[in-house]
């Protein structure tokens, strides 16, 4: 696909012309769209869990809980995904894998939860296989192709390709259906203040970032 | 592609020019974390032992019913506390005839269905008032008039006179546990083989 770029070469007032620099200030607006769609509104509901069920000194790991997440493309293109924290600083474990759930009455972190793509519980469109990859640097730099699950992160891409050990990035892809999993954490027991029915309330989007 | 329908934009971007306008969708994770805590108990540990059967007592083309048995399970709140139980079939896909309050007796030689037990409820009373037992199959949304404990839904208890959960500080109610055996035509029963009924019974809090 072609595309226009526009440079401004900028000079600073007094100089030569062998100290200038040039800004690009570039851009593309594509005319391609991609419509996420999470199973069950994307709602996940733990119900009501009793204070006494968690463990007092670490950690109550929650049932894991599936949904299916489907990206159509109407075209095939090149994109990855993100997920943002919509509740940013209260997940009691620090990482970009780790959402928040909220905090409780008395501002204690009430635990975390992390969504996983599983290449292999992934369907894109009439590929037999693909393989998950990942960059920490917005895109310029991609790691090898696999099928290890990737964790969604908050700053880092993911993908998915045809072919195995590529470092080339996400595949053009139309759609894209996978089965996330995700699995949630409480604080420890003695680290909350749970006297009164405390809501469990993470929320994130996940976002399709074209490449 | 064509070349005209792309647009320009002068946007600052930081580094590689991949564009960050993004179509997104929401993901919300809920739950309550309830100070409310119920314990469920049965009597006799829980256990229930139909003794030694032989085998050629048992019928060959029809299944035998063996003799009920009873248990009392109670559960005990902190506080009145809207609760459900449910229960797992630790040996689910065993049982001899499919039901939705049949529960397995395990397997003999791992393909052979030994047979199935129910449990009914007999005279439930919640804090000294009758109560009556019902039961979902949709997490709690809807109920309907069961005796039974019911495999793969929930068990709560109401007033006679409606179908609706109450909360409940203490639930005290009569188990009828009754046993069947598949029809023996059916059954490899050369050597001694134990009737493996498990079920877990879990509190859930609505």
């Amino acid at each position: 696909m072609k595309h226009l770029l526009i440079a401004l070469a900028l000079s600073s007032g007094t100089a030569h012309a062998a100290s200038t620099v040039d800004l690009a200030v570039t851009g593309l607006i594509t005319p391609m769209a991609c419509k996420p769609l999470l199973s069950g509104g994307g709602l996940v509901d733990f119900g009501k869990i009793s204070r006494n069920d968690l463990n007092l000194t670490n950690g109550t790991r929650l049932p894991h809980k599936y949904l299916t997440l489907t990206v159509n493309c109407n075209a095939p293109g090149r994109f990855a995904l993100r997920m943002r924290d919509n509740r940013d600083g209260t997940a009691h474990v620090n990482s970009e894998i780790f959402y928040g759930l909220g905090l409780d009455t008395s501002g204690n972190k009430i635990g975390v939860y992390s969504v996983s793509f599983d290449p292999r519980q992934t369907v894109v469109d009439d590929l037999a296989v693909v393989y998950g990859t990942e960059s920490t640097t917005g895109g310029l730099a991609w790691r090898m192709a696999n099928l290890n699950p990737i964790d969604v992160g908050s700053r880092s891409l993911l993908g998915f390709t045809d072919v195995v050990g590529s470092t080339a990035g996400p595949s053009a892809i139309q759609t894209l259906t996978s089965t996330l999993k995700l699995e949630a954490t409480i604080n420890a027991r003695q680290n909350l203040d749970l006297s009164v029915e405390t809501p469990m309330d993470g929320s994130a989007t996940l976002e399709v970032v074209y490449l | 592609m064509s070349i005209t329908r792309n647009l320009l934009v002068a946007a600052l971007l930081a580094s590689a020019g991949h564009a960050v306008a993004a179509s997104s969708v929401d993901l919300s994770v809920k739950g309550t974390i309830t100070p409310r805590a119920c314990k469920t108990a049965l009597s006799n540990g829980g256990l229930v032992d139909f003794g030694k059967l032989s085998a050629k007592d048992l019928r060959p083309d029809q299944p035998t019913y063996l003799p009920r048995q009873n248990l009392q399970m109670t559960v005990t709140c902190d506080a009145s506390t809207l609760f459900a139980v449910a229960l797992k079939d630790n040996r689910a896909g065993s049982e001899s005839n499919q039901d939705y309050y049949n529960f397995g007796l395990g397997l003999i030689n791992g393909t052979e269905k030994l047979g199935y037990f129910t449990v009914a409820m007999s005279g439930p009373v919640a804090d000294d008032v009758n109560v009556r037992g019902i039961a979902s199959f949709d997490g709690g949304v809807t109920w309907e008039r069961e005796s039974a404990l019911v495999d793969d839904g929930l068990t709560s208890f109401a007033d006679m006179n409606t179908l609706a959960p109450v909360p409940v500080q203490r639930l005290v109610t009569d188990l009828q546990v009754a046993g069947a055996i598949a029809p023996s035509q059916g059954l490899t029963l050369t050597n001694e083989v134990p009737l493996d009924g498990s079920v877990t019974l879990t509190v859930r809090y609505l």
